[in-house]
């Protein structure tokens, strides 16, 4: 069993986007890191304004990924048991159903859609307006329907609020279980 | 002439792309002004090049700019009232009927979109290229569908839908009324 989760930890692939809660996701990681998940930071490009990129690498002690990498280079990151992308935004949502890969994070999310695994949490953070986009609940069902769990309740956490941290964590611990 | 719509205008944003009539569009700003408008322009990062950015800037007493804020920094232009994109590309139709907001304008024209105003677009795109790819025709399909105005009349205004803008303003208004 230890050689499924070597060092008795899980790994979670954290991706984040360009978003206000991404100034905040720090706290997600020690949270996660207190229940036994090695955290490993993926941003979009956008994403890397939000955050303090030497802090993350800090605390998760690994590459803070934002780039692909080059041909031939090896995967700086250990093999995903989860993925979960919060705050998740709007473009970055449509373009992962849509398949349009022109960032890192879409294309891991991509590659995870198409694997079937590891089990992927979204959690969307988005303007009340953007919501009523014809393009994103189309969007969301899609995702729902290939098994992404999506964690979005505008009617108890409105935006600004997003669904709170605990709530999440509690997601992925349900998901993937230590065996 | 330009009529002035039975309501009264208040700010119209002008979403810009990157293509020939970005050039012109200061003459477009200061009509929809001479209607009553308080225009204010939001250039997509690819159309900054074509445009005079200090002269908008000077004309419109607005930011012009096609970058995301920084974060936490507060935005700095009015509420809009309609939302009007000239010189509309291939590129940001597409991205527009897909939800993809990876540009300031687009980001703008989708929330602006689902907040309900009325948003008329006016293509840029060549009738024997770009307009014959499949997608293009899909994507002012749907929007028409979800009740966004499209003027595109390429045999009118042959071959890349070069639309006067006094007929733009027009249409706007005509958008407005019904």
């Amino acid at each position: 069993m230890t050689e499924l989760y070597p060092n008795n930890q899980r790994v979670l692939y954290l991706i984040i986007c360009a978003a206000p809660p991404a100034q905040d996701t720090r706290d997600f990681i020690v949270l996660a890191q207190a229940a036994g998940w090695d955290v490993c930071v993926i941003a979009t490009p956008q994403a890397t304004r939000f955050i303090d990129i030497a802090g993350l690498v800090d605390l998760t002690g690994h590459p803070v990924r934002s780039d692909y990498k080059l041909p031939g280079e090896a995967d700086p990151l250990p093999k995903a048991d989860a993925m979960v992308v919060v705050p998740a935004t709007f473009n970055t949502i449509n373009k992962w159903v849509l398949g349009i890969g022109d960032t890192l994070a879409v294309s891991i999310l991509c590659e995870g859609l198409g694997r079937g695994t590891p089990p992927i949490v979204a959690v969307p953070y988005l303007k009340a307006d953007l919501a009523h986009h014809p393009a994103f609940y189309k969007n969301i069902a899609l995702l729902r329907e290939c098994g992404v769990r999506i964690l979005y309740e505008p009617e108890k956490y409105p935006s600004p609020l997003m669904v709170p941290w605990e709530v999440i964590l509690d997601e992925l611990d349900k998901m993937v279980q230590f065996p | 002439m330009s009529e002035t719509p039975q309501q009264k205008p208040g700010v119209l944003y002008v979403i810009v792309c990157a293509a020939g009539p970005a050039n012109h569009v200061q003459d477009f700003v200061v009509l929809a002004q001479s209607a009553g408008w308080d225009v204010c322009v939001i250039p997509t990062p690819h159309a900054v090049s074509f445009l005079d950015v200090p002269l908008l800037t000077r004309l419109t007493g607005h930011e012009v700019r096609s970058e995301y804020r920084k974060s936490g920094a507060s935005e700095t232009l009015p509420p809009c009232d309609v939302v009007v994109v000239v010189a509309a590309t291939f590129n940001t139709v597409n991205k527009f009927a897909l939800g993809i907001a990876d540009t300031r304008a687009l980001t703008i024209l989708s929330e602006e979109f689902g907040r309900g105003r009325p948003v008329l677009v006016v293509p840029c795109v060549n009738q024997h290229h770009l307009a014959r790819h499949p997608a293009f025709l899909k994507s002012l399909a749907t929007l028409r569908e979800w009740g966004v105005h499209i003027l595109y009349n390429t045999n009118k205004y042959p071959p890349r839908n070069d639309v006067p803008w006094e007929v733009v303003l027009d249409t706007l208004h005509q958008a407005l009324e019904q």
